[in-house]
């Protein structure tokens, strides 16, 4: 459900208007994590549209209006809800081979090369691969956030499965390297381009 | 003259003015009740008939010129009389007369008439629950009677209450350093960073609950404050002798107000006592009209010094220090806002004083025991039309100025209207509106953890007021005349020359005073006990104990782990409610969420479904399918899996957990705006969660990055479980241990609160017990899949608080796993259930059950088709599965595999390197009746303690003690000494009393030292283990065929012999058991017994089994 | 129907008998209540007196009664009466008097349509005290938000009417903000305010505010100032309690204090600043009064 084609034509649909995530993820059940980090959408954090400026077709059903309303309360953070379409967006939009080189760039790939050296491993090591890397991230800066989270590397394992170059087995506990290419072959240390 | 008489006739003499008496009397209402006039008969406490009195409306009485308006003493009384009519409660009301008066009536008749007096001073409440109703008595009544509580799905920054906590217990370690080591400031430094540290590891779960970008002031206060402290307590106590006695309770049992010091300083040379309350945060604090700043706790302090009064410490002066910042400002209650602004004058007996402690006591009182409403719906409604119920009266001065809404969960559920910020849509009429057989269930099962409270708020009543003696020889709950040996640090050491007899065993709460003091007066001491011999007792206490008194131990038990039950089941009828979405009319049981239909009969969960499974060698063939039929859990649906002794039902549970977090990895993300986690494991006791955890663990190591065991780590924990808690995780241990608190504490603590944050948004299995279903670690956080563990043990209250974690609307699976067949729910016996009412049959409730009727036995009976049994077991060898099966499993029971099957005495020794030949009873066939019918000498010593709360009679039985020495030391001494203590060690001793158990460890003891290592128990505490031998001692062996109100619960029989795996003993008086006592309800007990018997000789004729007379064997 | 159109004596023994027998109704309902039940009132046999009791009893209870196997709300009428004097209070900013009226109601309803009514008109309540009592504008304050967080909740309510509420309570707390910043609107504001205390029979509560409304229109006002006369006594009551400044009399203050009414500052003053505003300030301050929602077609009247 995460392949290219589909992202493709998401992201045409999308053109250049403002995407929300409430009303897209649950239609096409692609994760809008995934598409900003690898650089097809950049989420808008200032001045923030009201969900009737940009005629979102929810308007009215959706429980989320409300966060946007003018006089919402701060409770509820509004960033990184609503997209716009970057420029490599447009391109793969016109053209879906420029993907493969944007997933072989996504700040994960080093992350899930190091894990898949010996061809196979289990869902598991990769979360704790993720969670060592949080934990680092931590130690050397403090932050409270990390960048990256569980959801983007489940949605970006998918697209990896749909790209052909890994493979789910025994009933989603473990994957194995079908053909990762070269250069995604794991580089010394974490690479941290977010 | 006892005093009542003695008052009563002083009242006489002096006609006409009032006179303060101070006395208890028992009265009982004459004639029909009218709220403006109470027309009361007084008795003496031993039931003396005094006379008539009455209580007038605003203190009036014949003769009196005005009235006092706003006097809550009549109306209140009123509601009270009027309650325990309507719930047919007839023994008299004590009431501690206060104040009084003989009026002269227009017709010359004298009528003492009541002004001033204390309702049920047996009934304690504590120095917070005054200051709650002083706060706001509305508050009282939504969240001590009815039991709302936050709801833990919305997150809830805490903290702010750890800043008071570390200062408190650092200031109390270095105030006993600092005594202690006369005056030594570097120790005393010490003692209070270990306190704070302490304070920090046990409650870092809370500090994570607080987001911030960098250490905040709540992290630095505490070590700001140490110079301050250490220069206050050298400037007070340099070069004076004076003894310190920390966090002592005490009790007035004349004002029924138990409390708590923080500090009480005891000048030796004579001088007066001083009360010391510690006050950190400003949240409650009284604001002073003249200077404007704030002051907390003012009523609190003055109810303890109310407490030394009334104890006759007239001299006390009570001083509240503040903690502000990094000062601290001791505050002589004198000086307090509180004081000031009622013009109370501390010198003198001022009523004012009275009367603003005697309100808040009288009214938390009525309203936390739901007399002031019962359980009619209407007045439950009505109850908050008006925040400071005036239907009771009270006087609005005696009030804080504005309900502290803030804090108030019951304003968050937005069931009380009052609140400034309203969370989400109102709900109005929460009781009328709620469906009837919704609201039917919570009244009938709230209307018993009720009871439970008010029994135990009793006790201390009754410690005092009842003779030492009575409490030991009767109750066995009191342990008197006992010399401390030697304290080490807080673990103390009491003996005493003759025999300890007592129900106090290990782990129990207990409370330690001397013995020139009635408990609860000033030096009594809060403590556990470690360790219980014949003659010694061991118990860990709060502070240092002087050694040249004698003290009485008294046991105290543990009410206030019923507080959480009580808001579990509150939850479940707001949130059921709630989550319709329908406001403002009555809801129909139809529009309920599913759960809750289920729960509630009416609707059947769904038909077990299969889902593919992982391949699981290790799991037999009804696990595969049970662990299918989880999988298969559509969200919104329950499923019950029976786990019989041995069947492996933790491993099932560990594939479950671990399979479940594979499939939802990646679905959910730390801090979301709705945190969804994939599982939740809760379980009845701490033990058991170890369990889960050590399983889930061993078996699928990689799991272990995402487990979290909730809770701070305990002394008994397994070294590998302990390092599962969010503290060990995070290495808080060591972080604080090596960084130097006083320069860089907060920056320390900053770093480790950010390491446990992250290694917490990436948990995916939460295990703890169904108690820490409001913990830190799970505020916020909604789950896929709850399971519960040992649920046959957990009460239905303590079973809903696994729903308080599924998504809103219970939209999440919920499994059941435990075993109704064996030990039911802990709950107090003695009290009778109320009657169940006859639309309950659809709950699947029959007539005798109670809250020991746990949630899994009755929805087991009520859906049987959503009940999944694990058959194959891998514990007993056949004989032993025969006789359990056919007696208590319907045969179903079968051995798991050929090798458990045919598991013999002889081929474990054998494994241990020993192949001597066994005496006659161990070489034969693994089940063995020893029965002693026709011996004269194996009667059993007839019940002991019958008074009290506990079923435990402690009956026991010399002979069979020493018939099972006997067999033992037969079985051991054959053996070479060095293979002894392994044979030793794997043998159980089960009966169901605790003297028993004593009497049998002695007669091992003589026979051969090395049997001690032979664990001795009772039923309860074997719950979960085994043993490869089981030697059962029945004792009940008497004329009558009583068989005591332990064996009158057959499920303990099935679980004493389900703990054998190679050889099964019973050592009994099969007629008693067997025989028609002609008594009423032990019928089904006895027909389980009578299968039993004739089960073990139908294994005797197949050669499974041999019966031994008792006297062929001494 | 009053047949004998005589006299009717009441006959002290039957009331007390009746009375006794719809008492013993009441107690044995109102103790399983107190025990938990919501028992319904079976009458104990067919006689009318004893359905009479029975009925009486129910009605008093607010609880159902059992008519041959239907159960039947005999308050629902009594339901609907208290409702209306509710709202009817509420339009008038009586906000004591409706929750009462409105509590009453609450106890003696039973259909879901009549129940949700009353909750609705509970949260007007709060939205009335809301608007009255807070002072215009106030930080943390939405008197519309009790109304509009309700209002998806009540399913059993026709369309129009909950529109018609959230439009109400929407325009009332808008008005409540806009005054705040408008001087005429403020006025309206405080006039409600000074009419209330005037009712409640505070004549010096009125008069303070019918000072601040004549502080805060004092720049429009013309130059030979008609108020003038009014206010000077009104303010000696109040400069009474204050230290006095050199060169006052207290007895020619406490004189002039004697000619303070409310009353006829009130009518003074909305005559001035009607001319001066050029509307009718009473009109304005009517405009904070809650619109009832009428029935639109007259003749369907509610289940009374």
């Amino acid at each position: 459900m995460a392949d290219p084609r589909l992202i493709q034509q998401l992201l045409s649909e999308i053109g250049e208007g403002i995407a929300c995530r409430h009303y897209h993820e649950p239609r096409t059940g692609i994760h809008f994590g995934l598409l900003a980090g690898l650089g097809l959408l950049t989420p808008i954090d200032t001045r923030i549209p009201p969900c009737d400026a940009h005629g979102c077709p929810l308007l009215g059903q959706c429980e989320h209006e409300a966060d946007f309303a003018p006089g919402a309360s701060p409770r509820q953070p509004k960033g990184n809800r609503k997209f716009r379409r970057a420029p490599e967006g447009a391109a793969v939009a016109a053209d879906a081979a420029l993907l493969e080189r944007l997933v072989s760039a996504h700040r994960l790939a080093g992350l899930v090369a190091s894990a898949l050296r010996e061809g196979k491993a289990s869902v598991f090591t990769l979360a704790e691969a993720l969670l060592e890397h949080d934990l680092a991230q931590v130690e050397r800066e403090g932050t409270a956030a990390p960048a990256v989270r569980r959801r983007e590397l489940g949605a970006y394992l998918r697209l990896l499965e749909a790209l052909g170059w890994v493979q789910f087995e025994d009933d989603g506990l473990s994957l194995r390297a079908v053909r990762l290419p070269v250069h995604l072959a794991p580089p010394t240390q974490l690479c941290e381009t977010a | 003259m006892p005093s009542a008489e003695r008052a009563w006739q002083q009242l006489q003499e002096s006609t006409g003015e009032p006179q303060w008496l101070d006395v208890p009397i028992l009265v009982r209402p004459v004639g029909e009740l009218r709220p403006g006039r109470i027309v009361l008969e007084a008795l003496t406490e031993d039931g003396h008939l005094l006379g008539t009195c009455a209580v007038f409306n605003g203190e009036w009485y014949p003769g009196c010129q005005g009235s006092i308006p706003y006097s809550h003493y009549a109306p209140t009384l009123y509601r009270v009389l009027l309650a325990r009519q309507r719930r047919e409660e007839t023994e008299p009301l004590r009431l501690q007369v206060l104040k009084a008066v003989a009026a002269q009536t227009r017709s010359g008749r004298l009528l003492p008439v009541l002004l001033k007096f204390i309702i049920a001073p047996e009934h304690t409440l504590t120095g917070a629950q005054l200051e709650q109703v002083y706060g706001c008595p509305l508050q009282v009544f939504y969240t001590r009677f009815v039991g709302i509580s936050y709801d833990v799905l919305r997150s809830r920054e805490g903290g702010g209450d750890i800043r008071g906590r570390a200062i408190h217990e650092g200031y109390r370690r270095a105030a006993a350093e600092f005594v202690a080591s006369r005056g030594d400031l570097e120790r005393a430094r010490a003692a209070y960073l270990e306190g704070v540290r302490r304070v920090w590891v046990e409650w870092l779960t809370t500090l994570c609950l607080k987001l911030s970008a960098g250490p905040l002031r709540d992290h630095r206060q505490p070590l700001e404050v140490v110079d301050e402290i250490l220069d206050y307590c050298r400037h007070r106590w340099e070069g004076k002798a004076l003894r310190l006695y920390l966090e002592r309770l005490f009790y007035a049992p004349s004002r029924g107000i138990s409390g708590r010091a923080d500090r009480i300083e005891q000048p030796l040379d004579g001088g007066p006592l001083r009360v010391v309350e510690i006050k950190t945060s400003g949240m409650d604090a009284e604001q002073d009209p003249q200077t404007g700043d704030r002051h907390p706790g003012g009523l609190q302090a003055l109810a303890y010094r109310e407490i030394l009064y009334s104890l006759g410490e007239q001299s006390a002066e009570a001083v509240v220090e503040e903690i502000r910042g990094a000062r601290i400002k001791p505050l002589p209650l004198e000086q307090h806002p509180l004081i000031r602004r009622l013009r109370l004058d501390l010198s003198t007996r001022d009523e004012r004083v009275v009367d603003l402690i005697a309100q808040a006591r009288n009214i938390g009182y009525c309203v936390s025991t739901g007399l002031f409403t019962g359980y009619d719906r209407y007045l439950l409604d009505r109850a908050g039309d008006d925040w400071r119920l005036r239907e009771l009266g009270g006087s609005f001065e005696f009030l804080r100025a504005r309900p502290p809404c803030r804090i108030c969960p019951a304003q968050h559920r937005s069931v009380c209207l009052y609140g400034t910020r309203h969370a989400g849509q109102p709900l109005y009429s929460l009781f009328r509106y709620a469906p009837n057989r919704l609201f039917a269930y919570w009244a009938w099962f709230h209307r018993q953890l009720k009871a439970e409270e008010r029994a135990s708020r009793q006790l201390l009543f009754h410690l005092v007021n009842t003779p030492a003696e009575m409490l030991e020889q009767a109750e066995g709950i009191t342990i008197g005349r006992l010399r401390l040996v030697e304290q080490t640090g807080l673990i103390a050491v009491f003996t005493r020359d003759e025999r300890i007899e007592t129900r106090i065993r290990e782990d129990d709460r207990v409370l330690v005073t001397p013995e020139t003091r009635a408990p609860g007066q000033i030096f009594s001491l809060e403590g556990t006990v470690k360790a219980m011999g014949e003659h010694e007792l061991v118990v860990r206490l709060n502070d240092r104990v002087a050694a040249e008194e004698t003290y009485r131990v008294d046991l105290v038990g543990g009410y206030d782990l019923r507080e959480w039950q009580l808001e579990g089941l509150t939850d479940f009828l707001v949130s059921a409610v709630a989550s319709t979405g329908v406001r403002g009319r009555k809801v129909q049981v139809e529009e309920l969420p599913r759960l809750a239909r289920i729960l509630l009969g009416v609707e059947p969960p769904s038909l077990p479904g299969q889902a593919p499974t992982p391949p699981a060698p290790d799991l037999n063939e009804t696990q595969r399918r049970a662990l299918a039929a989880a999988l298969a859990l559509q969200p919104g649906d329950l499923l019950l899996i029976q786990g019989p002794p041995g069947t492996g039902k933790t491993s099932l549970l560990a594939h479950l957990a671990r399979t479940f977090l594979a499939r939802h990895l990646f679905d959910y993300d730390g801090r979301a705006e709705r945190d969804h986690r994939p599982v939740l494991i809760l379980t009845n006791t701490h033990r058991a969660a170890d369990e889960v955890v050590l399983k889930l663990l061993d078996r699928f190591p990689e799991v272990a990055p995402f487990v979290i065991r909730i809770g701070a780590r305990r002394a008994d924990m397994d070294e590998q479980v302990a390092r599962q808690t969010l503290a060990e995780r995070a290495g808080a241990r060591e972080a604080l241990e090596q960084a130097d608190l006083t320069q860089d504490g907060a920056g320390a603590l900053f770093r480790l609160i950010r390491r446990a944050q992250t290694c917490h948004d990436h948990a995916g299995i939460f295990v703890g017990t169904l108690g820490s279903a409001d913990s830190a670690e799970l505020r916020g956080l909604s789950f896929e899949l709850v399971i519960v563990d040992e649920a046959g043990q957990a009460t239905e209250p303590a079973m809903l608080q696994a729903l308080r974690h599924l998504p809103p609307g219970y939209t999440g699976r919920l499994v059941l796993i435990g075993d109704h067949r064996q030990l039911p729910p802990v709950v107090s016996d003695e009290l009778s259930p109320p009657p169940v009412p006859e639309a309950f049959r659809q709950l699947g409730l029959n007539a005798g059950d109670s809250l020991r009727t746990s949630a899994f036995e009755r929805l087991a009976r009520l859906y049987p088709h959503a009940l999944i049994t694990l058959t194959e077991q891998y514990r007993m060898n056949a004989p032993i599965c025969t006789l359990v099966s056919q007696t208590f499993y319907e045969g179903r029971l079968v051995p798991g595999t050929q090798a458990v099957a045919e598991q013999t005495l002889a081929g474990w020794l054998a494994g241990l390197g020993i192949s001597a030949p066994l005496g006659s009873v161990w070489s034969g066939p693994p089940v063995v009746l020893v029965t002693t019918e026709r011996d004269p000498g194996a009667r059993d010593s007839g019940a002991r303690f019958t008074a009290g709360r506990s079923l435990d009679e402690a009956r026991d039985n010399p002979r069979e003690a020493e018939v099972i020495a006997t067999l033992l030391g037969g079985l051991v001494c054959s053996l070479p000494p060095e293979l002894r203590r392994d044979v030793a060690r794997g043998i159980g001793i089960i009966s169901p009393y605790r003297r028993q158990n004593t009497r049998i460890r002695q007669e091992l003891l003589r026979r051969d030292p090395v049997l001690a290592e032979a664990r001795v128990d009772t039923v309860d505490r074997f719950q979960g283990s085994e043993r490869e031998v089981i030697v059962v001692s029945l004792v009940n062996s008497n004329d009558e065929a009583a068989i005591g109100r332990l064996h009158a619960d057959w499920r303990r029989m099935n679980v004493a012999i389900s703990r054998a795996r190679r050889a099964l003993v019973i050592v009994g008086d099969r007629s008693t058991f067997t025989r028609d006592p002609g008594r009423l309800g032990e019928d089904e007990a006895r027909r389980y017994y009578r299968a039993l018997f004739a089960e073990i000789e139908r294994l005797e004729r197949q050669g499974q089994a041999c019966v031994l007379e008792s006297q062929s064997l001494s | 129907m009053g047949q004998d159109g005589g006299e009717h004596l009441v006959d002290p023994e039957a009331t007390g008998s009746f009375v006794a027998r719809v008492n013993r109704y009441r107690e044995s309902v109102g103790h399983r209540r107190f025990a938990g039940e919501d028992p319904v009132v079976y009458p104990e046999s067919k006689a009318p007196a004893e359905v009479a009791a029975a009925a009486i009893a129910a009605e008093r209870l607010g609880g159902l009664l059992r008519l041959d196997s239907q159960a039947i709300s005999p308050a629902e009428d009594l339901a609907a009466a208290e409702l209306d004097a509710g709202l009817r209070a509420l339009a008038n900013w009586d906000v004591r008097l409706a929750r009462w009226r409105l509590a009453i109601a609450a106890g003696y309803a039973h259909l879901a349509e009549q129940q949700q009514r009353v909750s609705l008109a509970r949260a007007l309540a709060q939205t009335v005290r809301d608007l009255l009592y807070e002072p215009p504008g106030r930080p943390r304050v939405k008197p519309e938000a009790p109304v509009l967080m309700l209002l998806p909740a009540l399913d059993r309510l026709p369309r129009e009417e909950l529109d018609f509420y959230a439009e109400e309570a929407k325009r009332l707390a808008e008005l409540w903000r806009e005054a705040s910043r408008d001087d005429l609107l403020w006025s309206g504001w405080a006039l409600a305010r000074t009419r209330v205390s005037l009712r409640d029979g505070e004549p010096d509560a009125a008069l303070a505010w019918l000072l601040r409304i004549y502080r805060r229109n004092r720049a429009r006002l013309p130059a030979d100032d008609p108020l003038e006369r009014l206010v000077r006594p009104a303010e000696a009551t109040f400069r009474l309690l204050l230290p006095l400044a050199d060169g006052e009399d207290e007895a020619e203050l406490r004189k002039l204090a004697e000619d303070a009414s409310p009353h006829d500052l009130l009518v003074a003053t909305v005559a001035t600043l009607s001319q001066v505003w050029g509307t009718d300030l009473l009109q304005v301050s009517d405009r904070f009064a809650l619109v009832l929602y009428q029935q639109p077609e007259p003749d369907r009247e509610r289940p009374t």
